[in-house]
């Protein structure tokens, strides 16, 4: 498989992942997930990646 | 040849992403808020971590390099959009937990209580995040 074919099944498998941790969950369970996920990205800050 | 072809797979991939909402929306299965909310998240950190995996290698190449630095130059936009999200809850009753649909999400003009996104920046965020698919990965 070439590397666009990967990124392709990449980002269809990563979409439906995201989309599928949602599914038949209670609004509390959702609001878990969305300050988890929302935690995870307040601590990956883009000025802590190397510059080069 | 290769560049042609590869635009037409990630252009596939983002068609597929949107026969996804769609077919949410047709069957009833709205996307609320909080779900976008938790998509754009993942997207952002398995982004991140990808360019961090690569500008934290000794083995990357320059032109693995180059492309993760415009990632972070994309994630440097997305990150401030990105913390600040809160799903907008319903105006009317702040206590009622209303699904919103991506379309709803996207053109609501009137009031919203609690913390939420303007439509503009709603759009900003989409835009950069098709940016990166756009990309392509390592």
């Amino acid at each position: 498989m070439g590397d666009a074919a990967i990124i392709v099944v990449r980002l269809i498998v990563e979409g439906w992942a995201a989309y599928a941790r949602t599914q038949g969950k209670t609004e509390a369970e959702i609001n878990t997930i969305l300050s988890q996920v929302i935690n995870d990205v307040i601590s990956r800050d883009p000025a802590d990646l190397p510059d080069k | 040849m290769r560049m042609h072809n590869r635009t037409n797979l990630v252009l596939f991939a983002l068609l597929a992403v949107l026969v996804m909402v769609s077919a949410c929306a047709t069957t009833g299965q709205t996307l609320t808020a909080k779900q976008q909310g938790i998509i754009w998240g993942s997207t952002y950190i398995s982004e991140y971590d990808s360019v961090k995996d690569v500008l934290s290698s000794s083995t990357s190449t320059v032109a693995q390099r180059e492309l993760a630095l415009k990632k972070k130059d994309i994630l440097t936009k997305a990150w401030p959009l990105i913390k600040d999200f809160n799903a907008p809850v319903d105006p009317i009753n702040p206590a009622t937990l209303k699904p919103w649909t991506r379309t709803e999400l996207m053109f609501y003009t009137g009031p919203i209580t609690g913390y939420a996104m303007s439509t503009v920046k709603v759009n900003e965020l989409i835009k950069l995040l098709e940016d990166l698919a756009t990309l392509g990965g390592k």
